[in-house]
C-alpha cells in the first residue's frame, strides 16, 4: 500500500500519545488487554453478495462495479484519497434527465456512506440502496419509478483509506491517552474515525495513531466555528487545515456536481450510531418545514429513529450543514442503530463504543429497513404526485371521455380532452392516471409502504351542475374504487385508480350539463397532489415551485385536484376554490350528510346537492386559470 | 513507522500552527481527562482498586455491602460501582454478590460522555456500571453452567435448562465439550456455534447435518461462522461431507457466497472444481471468481479463460473476470488485454479507468 510521509500539521504536545496499548475485542472470557463484547466480533468477509456480516472493502467495490454493468447505473471517479486510492460514486437513473412524461426535469438525490471509518454499517446501507435500485430497475413499480424519475447518486465509501485501516485490524484498537478524551476511549485500528492524513498503516506506530482529519468537520459554512471541532491534530474531531482541505470533502462536493447540482433536492450522510436523524435548520422557513415533514415520512419507515435538528446559524463543519446551506435542500445525518446504549440494545454487554460494532446478526435487517426508508425519501423528493390523465368508458366499450395533461412546448403541461355534452346511462369505468405508483404492491395486493399509514384509497368526487343549473356533488364510495393491477396500469403498478360507476337512465348524472372530476389523493409517502398539473412542480430556492393547493395557491402541501371536466364546455378548473375540494386528502371527511337515492348512481354514488352560489364561484375562478 | 525526523517535522509544524489558535477549544477538551484523572485519585476508588488487585475478596464483598444498591448520585460512586462489578467477574460467587449485581444491572447510567459523532454528540456511558454488572452476571451464569455440565458428564445426565451461549462455550475444554454431544437432548435445538464445534471436532454426516440444521434455524445468523464452518468441514478430506455441504448450499442460496469464500481458502481439486462450476452463475458468479482469484492457480485459470475464451464468454462473465483481476493486482495482464484490438472497447475503457488511467 502506498505510504506517504506527509508532515502532520499540528501534532500538538497536548495531543501526543503516551503509553498506548493495543487491545483486542473478543466475544467472551477476556484476558489481559481484551475487551469482551458478549457477541462474536465481526470481521470483514470476502463476500460480494450481501450476507449476515460486513463485507471487506474489496468485495464491496467488486459488488458496486458488478452492479454498474446495469444500463441505469454508471460509475464515476470523484476523487483520490491521501493514500492514492480512487473514491467512487454511482449514479442511478435512466438515460434522460426529464420526467417520464417529458414535462420537467428530474430531481437529484445524494446519499453518502463511510465518511467515518469505524461505522461499518454505513457502507453496507449505502450499498443496499444501490442493490435495491439495481434489482428493481424493471419492477414495474416503486423502484422503476425512481430510476425513471429521479437521479440518485450514491457514494458508498467516502473515507476509503480509513475504512480499509479499520478492516486491516478489525478486532484491535489502540487505547491511548489523548488529553481531550476520557481514558476509556479506544482509538485507531477498528475505532479509527478520521481519514489517514499523516498516518501510516501500522497500528503500533504510536506517534501517528491519533492523527487524521475528521472529514465531517471539514466543511463550510461552519468550519472551525465550534468547540465540537478542534484544531488539535490528535483530536477525534480535528477539522483539518481549512474548509475542504481533505480530498474526501472535495470528492463528496464533486459527487453533487456529477449530474446537475441545481437539481439537488435531498442529501443524507449515513453514520452510526444512536438511531436518529440529525437535521439542519437553515432559517428558511419553508425549507425547514419540508425538512421536518420529509424526515417524518422517512422515520416512519424505521424502527423508532428520532429527529434532532440543529438550530439555524450554528454548526460544526459537517456535511449535512454544507448541503443544507449551500443548496437549501433537506439534508440529514442518519445515525444507524443501535441507540445510545450501544450493543446493550441487543442484550449484549454494552462496553463503551460497541455501538460502532453492530452484531453480524443485525445487519441484514438494518440494510433492508434503511434502504427502504432512504428510497422512500427519494420518492418523496421526486416531487409531489400529479394526475396526468383520465378516461371514462361506457360498458359498451365506447370511450365517453378522454383527457390528458401533456407536456407543453416550452414548459409545463396543457390539457387535451374529448368530452361529451352529457353522459350516457348505464355502467361505466372511470380511470384516473397518476404520474407514479401511488401505493406499494406486494404479491398483487395493495399494501402500505414500510411504516406508512396512508389511506389506501383516495377521495374522489364528481362535482358539477345539472340540467337546471343546480349544483350536484357525488362522492364515490370506497367500495367502487381500486388501484390498478399490473396488467391494467398505465406506466407503473398502482398508478391508476379504477372507479366503477353506474347511472340509471334519466338520472341526474346522465343529464348533468357540467361535471368535474375532483381527486384528493396522497402518494405512498403521504404527499398530497399537486392540484394544478399545468405547472410542473420543481425544487427552487429551498421549497417547491409550481406545487399548488386546492385553491390554486403555491404551497408545499398540495391539495385536491380538479384537473378534468368530464362533461360540459370549457376546460376544467385545475384548482377550483371553495370548500368543495379543499378537504383533507383521502380522509373522506366531506360532511356528506344527505344521500339522495333517486335511483341515480344506485349502489355506486352518494349524492349531495349544493345549490347556492356554486355557479358564481365556478365562473369567478375560471378567469384565473393558467395552463 | 514514522521516522524520528518526521516526528520532529510534525512537532515543529504543530508549534507554528498552534501559536495563538483557539486556546478555548484546547481547554474545553482537556476538562474531561482532568476530571477522569482526579476521580481515579479519590481514596475510595484507590481502596477498591487495591482490593481487586490483591484479590482480597472479603474486602471487596465488604465494600459491596457498604456501597448498597442505591443509585449513585455522582461519578465517583458510579466509578466505584463499575470497578466492583468488573472485579466480581473473577470473584467467588456469593448470593449477596449476585443480588447486588442484579440491582446494579437495573441502574440508569449516571455519568456519560458526549461522543462527538456526526457532529452532534452521542451520549455514551463513561463508567457503565450497569453494563459491567450485566457482564458479570453473564460470566457467573456461564461459570455456574460450566460446572453443571461437568457434573452432567460425570453422571451422564443432561443438566436441564442452561444458557448455551458463547460465554459458556469458551469455558469448556475440547474433551468435556465432546462428551456433551452424546448427552444433548435430541429434541433440543442446538446453538449453531455449538453444533459447528461438534461437527468440526468430528466431521461425520450426522454432526454436519445437525450443524446445517442449526444454521437454518438460528436467530443469530453469522457470515463469519458459516464461512468458518464451511472451510473447516470442506477441508476435512471427506468427499461425502464435501458433497453434503455442496448440496446444502444449493438448497440455501443465502449461504452460497460464504461457501464460495470458504472454498477460496482451500487448494483441493474438488474446491477448485466447485468454484469453476459457480463461475458462470448470474447471481453468485462474481463471488466464485473472487474466491478463485485469491490463489495464483485460480488467477491463472481466469487469465486463461480470458485469453482462450474471452470472445465467446457472456459479457457479464468476462466483465466479472476483469473486475477480480483488477482487484487482484493483475495490472500487466490487463494492460496487455486492453491493448488487443479484439478486446471489446467499452470493457477496455472500464478496465483502464479501474486501473487509474
Amino acid at each position: 500500500m502506498a505510504r506517504r510521509l506527509i508532515p502532520a500539521l499540528g501534532a500538538a504536545l497536548l495531543a501526543m500519545p503516551v503509553a498506548a496499548t493495543v487491545q483486542t475485542y473478543v466475544e467472551s472470557n477476556p484476558g489481559t488487554n481484551q475487551i469482551a463484547l458478549g457477541y462474536p466480533v465481526p470481521e470483514p468477509v470476502n463476500s460480494v453478495t450481501p450476507v449476515n456480516g460486513f463485507r471487506a472493502y474489496g468485495s464491496l467495490l467488486a459488488r458496486h462495479r458488478d452492479l454498474a454493468a446495469s444500463p441505469v447505473i454508471r460509475e464515476e471517479r470523484i476523487g483520490t484519497t491521501t493514500e492514492g486510492r480512487a473514491i467512487w460514486a454511482y449514479v442511478v437513473g435512466d438515460a434522460d434527465t426529464r420526467l417520464a412524461d417529458g414535462s420537467g426535469s428530474e430531481g437529484v438525490v445524494l446519499f453518502n456512506g463511510g465518511i467515518h471509518a469505524r461505522e461499518w454499517a454505513s457502507p453496507e446501507v449505502a450499498t443496499a440502496v444501490l442493490e435495491a435500485l439495481a434489482a428493481g430497475a424493471e419492477d414495474g413499480g416503486f423502484t422503476e419509478f425512481l430510476v425513471d424519475q429521479v437521479e440518485i447518486t450514491i457514494v458508498p465509501v467516502l473515507n476509503v483509506d480509513g475504512f480499509i485501516q479499520t478492516q486491516r485490524t478489525p478486532t484491535q484498537v489502540l487505547r491511548t491517552t489523548f488529553s481531550g478524551d476520557p481514558p476509556s476511549w479506544p482509538r485507531d485500528g477498528r475505532m479509527r474515525r478520521k481519514n489517514m492524513r499523516g498516518v501510516d498503516a501500522e497500528l503500533t506506530t504510536e506517534s501517528d495513531a491519533l492523527l487524521g482529519v475528521d472529514v465531517n468537520r471539514n466543511s463550510n459554512p461552519f468550519w472551525a466555528q465550534s468547540s465540537q471541532s478542534s484544531h488539535q491534530t490528535g483530536s477525534l474531531v480535528h477539522h483539518g487545515s481549512g474548509p475542504g482541505s481533505e480530498p474526501e470533502t472535495r470528492a463528496i462536493q464533486a459527487a453533487a456536481e456529477l449530474v446537475d447540482a441545481n437539481r439537488l433536492r435531498f442529501f443524507v450522510d449515513i453514520h452510526s450510531f444512536s438511531r436518529v436523524f440529525f437535521g439542519v435548520n437553515t432559517g428558511h422557513a419553508r425549507r425547514d418545514a419540508i425538512t421536518r415533514s420529509l424526515v417524518d415520512a422517512v422515520r416512519a419507515a424505521t424502527t423508532g429513529y428520532g429527529y434532532d435538528p440543529t438550530p439555524a446559524g450554528v454548526g460544526i463543519g459537517s456535511l449535512d450543514e454544507y448541503f443544507a446551506y449551500s443548496y437549501q435542500i433537506p439534508a440529514y445525518t442518519l445515525e444507524i442503530e443501535p441507540g445510545g446504549n450501544g450493543a446493550a440494545d441487543y442484550g449484549h454487554n454494552g462496553v463503551t463504543h460497541d455501538g460502532f460494532i453492530l452484531p453480524e446478526s443485525e445487519i441484514s435487517r438494518v440494510r433492508q429497513e434503511l434502504s427502504d426508508a432512504l428510497l422512500l425519501g427519494a420518492y418523496r423528493q421526486s416531487g409531489p404526485p400529479v394526475v396526468l390523465a383520465s378516461t371514462l368508458q361506457a360498458g359498451t366499450g365506447d370511450m365517453v371521455y378522454a383527457g390528458d395533461w401533456i407536456p407543453a412546448a416550452t414548459s409545463g403541461r396543457s390539457e387535451t380532452s374529448t368530452r361529451p355534452d352529457s353522459l350516457p346511462a348505464g355502467e361505466m369505468t372511470l380511470r384516473i392516471v397518476f404520474d407514479r405508483p401511488m401505493r406499494a404492491v406486494d404479491g398483487g395486493s395493495v399494501v402500505q409502504y414500510r411504516g406508512q399509514s396512508i389511506p389506501l384509497l383516495p377521495t374522489v368526487r364528481l362535482v358539477g351542475l345539472d340540467a337546471d343549473g343546480q349544483n350536484i356533488e357525488f362522492a364515490v364510495p370506497a367500495g367502487m374504487m381500486r388501484w390498478s393491477a399490473a396488467a391494467e396500469s398505465t406506466r407503473y403498478q398502482a398508478d391508476t385508480l379504477v372507479v366503477a360507476l353506474s347511472a340509471a337512465a334519466g338520472s341526474e348524472l346522465s343529464t348533468a350539463a357540467q361535471l368535474d372530476l375532483v381527486v384528493d389523493a396522497q402518494d405512498l409517502s403521504g404527499q398530497r397532489l399537486d392540484a394544478n398539473p399545468a405547472t410542473v412542480a420543481t425544487w427552487s430556492d429551498g421549497a417547491w415551485s409550481g406545487y399548488e393547493d386546492a385553491d390554486g395557491r403555491e404551497s408545499d402541501q398540495g391539495g385536491a385536484s380538479a384537473a378534468f371536466r368530464l362533461v360540459g364546455a370549457g376546460l376544467a378548473e385545475p384548482a377550483p376554490s371553495g370548500g368543495a375540494v379543499s378537504s383533507g386528502g383521502g380522509s373522506g371527511g366531506l360532511g356528506l350528510g344527505a344521500l339522495l337515492g333517486l335511483g341515480l348512481f344506485a349502489l355506486a354514488l352518494r349524492i349531495q346537492r349544493r345549490r347556492r352560489f356554486f355557479s358564481a364561484r365556478r365562473s369567478g375562478s375560471r378567469s384565473s386559470r393558467s395552463a | 513507522m514514522m521516522s524520528s525526523m518526521q516526528r520532529r517535522l510534525n512537532l515543529a509544524a504543530a508549534c507554528v500552527c498552534l501559536a495563538g489558535v483557539m486556546p478555548g477549544a484546547a481547554m474545553a477538551e482537556s476538562v474531561s481527562a482532568v476530571r477522569h484523572a482526579a476521580l481515579q485519585e479519590r481514596p475510595l476508588v484507590r481502596e477498591v482498586e487495591a482490593s481487586l488487585r490483591a484479590e482480597d475478596w472479603a474486602s471487596v464483598y465488604q465494600r459491596i455491602e457498604a456501597t448498597g444498591t442505591e443509585i449513585p448520585t455522582n461519578a465517583e460512586q458510579e466509578l466505584v460501582a463499575y470497578r466492583l462489578a468488573t472485579g466480581l467477574q473473577a470473584a467467588p460467587m456469593a448470593e449477596s454478590g449476585r443480588r447486588w449485581l442484579q440491582a446494579v444491572a437495573q441502574w440508569p447510567v449516571v455519568t456519560t460522555e458526549a461522543l462527538p459523532d456526526a457532529g452532534h454528540g452521542i451520549q455514551v456511558p463513561a463508567f457503565p456500571a450497569t453494563h459491567a454488572a450485566r457482564t458479570a452476571l453473564r460470566v457467573w451464569q456461564a461459570r455456574d453452567d460450566a460446572q453443571r455440565l461437568r457434573d452432567a458428564i460425570s453422571t451422564s445426565q443432561w443438566p436441564g435448562a442452561l444458557s448455551p451461549n458463547g460465554e459458556l462455550l469458551a469455558r469448556l475444554g475440547d474433551a468435556e465439550f465432546d462428551a456433551l454431544y452424546a448427552l444433548w437432548p435430541s429434541k433440543r435445538q442446538m446453538p449453531a456455534d455449538w453444533a459447528l464445534r461438534w461437527a468440526s471436532s468430528r466431521p461425520d454426516a450426522e454432526r454436519v447435518e445437525r450443524w446445517l440444521w442449526a444454521e437454518s434455524q438460528t436467530d443469530t445468523p453469522s457470515a463469519q461462522r458459516r464461512q468458518r464452518g464451511f472451510a473447516s468441514l470442506a477441508s476435512a478430506g471427506d468427499a461425502a461431507v464435501f458433497d453434503q455441504l455442496a448440496a446444502a448450499v444449493r438448497a440455501h442460496p443465502d449461504w452460497t457466497p460464504l461457501w464460495l469464500a470458504a472454498l477460496g481458502e482451500l487448494s483441493s481439486l474438488e474446491a477448485r472444481r466447485e468454484l469453476r462450476w459457480w463461475a458462470g452463475d448470474p447471481q453468485f458468479g462474481l463471488d466464485a471468481l473472487q474466491a478463485q482469484a485469491r490463489s495464483e492457480s485460480g488467477r491463472e485459470w481466469i487469465r486463461e479463460q480470458i485469453v482462450a475464451r474471452g470472445d465467446q464468454a457472456p459479457e457479464q462473465v468476462l466483465r466479472r473476470m476483469l473486475i477480480v483481476l483488477v482487484h487482484a493486482g493483475e495490472e500487466a495482464f490487463l494492460r496487455d488485454w486492453a491493448a488487443q484490438p479484439s478486446s471489446p472497447r467499452p470493457l477496455k475503457t472500464e478496465v483502464l479507468a479501474w486501473l487509474g488511467d
